[in-house]
């Protein structure tokens, strides 16, 4: 006999068909009849994740990348504008390494803080660099003849989403 | 005739210097009210005092937004049954980086990535014996996304 | 103010430059298969003698073979005019104009300058940007709706119903904690 949580042993008692608890009293204390029945339920889930990425059936992919300090959920044929200069030529294509998470309709998988290169690819082409528009700092203090005005303006770089791929089944 | 250095010469004052500087505050008091956008008195005066609002309201708007994402989280998170600050502690319990901006996003337009993210932080939150709730089944923590 | 990159005549004729801010966007998908470069000519003005055009004269001596091997689409123009400020004009494939005297810059100045012209796709400068991503697909799972979480055992539920017009109760209860905390505990 092992104590679970109540909830664990009203999921379980759905799950297997055991006898069904009626009362709370009773709920406290379940027992496990099916110890295999944890890796039994994680082979069934990936599997039915494993042959949507194998076959390709699975639904557009979205993803959330980390690019420079900031993080950005896209999809395919997105435009992100980037608050940085990078030292990459127009019109090249470059490949975004720090997934946070990827998904579609029916999966999700949620790195820890990243998930694994080698697992979701995304790709990216620089096509434009360019900056932003001029900000004033104006600086005013009264009755003191103190005033100064400074000009501002940010660099972006424009990068076009090419797409998102998960490259292997996941968890092998 | 005075012959003047081209670092002098860039001080006299002339009625073309005198239109020049009145055009520039013009050009950006153009869409004032009154008599503020044409007489360069009141119009410099307006313009100044628009100019420091826009540098602290550049300040402001950081602010807001920040709050207007956490306040979107923590009602997504609240209708399903956890509330802002365990769902919060239990994402970062877990290694989840998620940003508030990317989660404000994803609550309203990826509703089941969020539903799962939620779960994770409950099932983080359920193992404190004064949290009082059910950890969800679904969960799985693979060995895929841990960090090595 | 900087006042370095002048706009068309016919905006600067009136007296508002008050301009909308602007969201991404991109004709044709570039850069979703091949990328086409927005800049399609550059026009150099310039005077042969005047000092004003000195740095200009010498990036054209230095610079300027490998700017058009950098954008072999663009077509670049010399256009020698006598004793005024030299200016470079840029035209872009979206008929966007774009003129930038450059009387006050050095030949490194020049140089970024000119980068810059290469590089961006004919949008009028000094706009606001509004945000910072463009996307056709907002939503891949569909949007969030007061019944997505719902549970849809609900749907079949008769009203009025007891169980959905019960009070929610956290369980256990404290009261049920606390007698499980004494049940568990070993006697002394």
């Amino acid at each position: 006999m092992l104590r679970v949580l109540p909830s664990v042993a009203r999921s379980l008692a759905s799950s297997l068909s055991v006898r069904p608890l009626t009362s709370k009293a009773q709920a406290v204390t379940g027992e496990i009849v099916d110890q295999n029945r944890e890796s039994r339920v994680i082979k069934t889930v990936l599997g039915a994740v494993n042959d949507q990425i194998e076959k390709g059936t699975h639904s557009r992919l979205f993803a959330v990348i980390y690019l420079h300090g900031k993080q950005f959920k896209v999809t395919a044929e997105d435009i992100i504008a980037v608050n940085t200069v990078m030292p990459v030529g127009i019109g090249e294509t470059i490949r975004l390494n720090k997934i946070l998470l990827a998904a579609s309709t029916d999966f999700t998988l949620i790195g820890r803080p990243l998930l694994d290169q080698d697992l979701v690819r995304v790709y990216a082409t620089v096509i434009e660099r360019t900056l932003g528009h001029e900000y004033r700092i104006f600086k005013f203090r009264q009755r003191t003849r103190y005033q100064r005005s400074y000009f501002y303006r940010q660099n972006y770089t424009m990068l076009r989403i090419n797409g998102i791929e998960i490259a292997r089944p996941i968890d092998q | 005739m005075v012959t003047l250095t081209s670092v002098l010469a860039h001080w006299v004052k002339t009625p073309a210097n005198r239109y020049w500087k009145r055009r520039r505050v013009f050009i950006e008091s153009g869409h004032f009210y009154g008599r503020s956008r044409n007489c360069y008195a009141i119009a410099i005066r307006r313009l100044e005092k628009a100019w420091t609002n826009a540098k602290h309201g550049r300040a402001d708007l950081k602010k807001t937004t920040s709050q207007t994402w956490q306040s979107r989280i923590s009602a997504s998170t609240e209708s399903l049954g956890l509330n802002y600050f365990p769902f919060a502690h239990g994402l970062a319990h877990q290694q989840v980086a998620l940003g508030k901006k990317v989660l404000a996003d994803l609550a309203w337009s990826e509703p089941r990535s969020f539903r799962s993210l939620v779960e994770l932080a409950r099932n983080d939150a359920c193992k404190d014996p004064a949290h009082i709730g059910e950890p969800n089944e679904n969960v799985i923590l693979g060995s895929e996304g841990v960090d090595k | 103010m900087l006042w370095i990159i002048s706009e068309n005549r016919a905006e600067c004729s009136t007296m508002n430059h008050y301009k909308p801010g602007f969201f991404l966007k991109e004709g044709f998908n570039n850069g979703m298969l091949q990328h086409v470069p927005s800049l399609a000519r550059l026009t150099f003005k310039f005077c042969k003698s005047h000092g004003s055009s000195r740095f200009m004269r010498e990036y054209i001596e230095s610079e300027i073979m490998d700017l058009a091997r950098q954008c072999p689409t663009a077509v670049i123009y010399l256009k020698p005019r006598r004793h005024r400020d030299p200016v470079v004009v840029a035209e872009y494939i979206n008929g966007h104009k774009e003129e930038l005297r450059c009387n006050p810059f050095s030949k490194q100045e020049l140089i970024r300058w000119i980068n810059l012209m290469t590089t961006t796709s004919g949008r009028p400068s000094n706009q606001k940007l509004l945000k910072y991503s463009a996307t056709s697909s907002i939503s891949i799972q569909g949007p969030w709706n007061p019944w997505v979480y719902k549970p849809t055992e609900e749907n079949l539920e008769e009203l009025p119903s007891e169980r959905l017009s019960a009070a929610k109760a956290t369980y256990p209860t404290a009261t049920e904690r606390v007698l499980d905390m004494v049940k568990t505990s070993q006697p002394r």
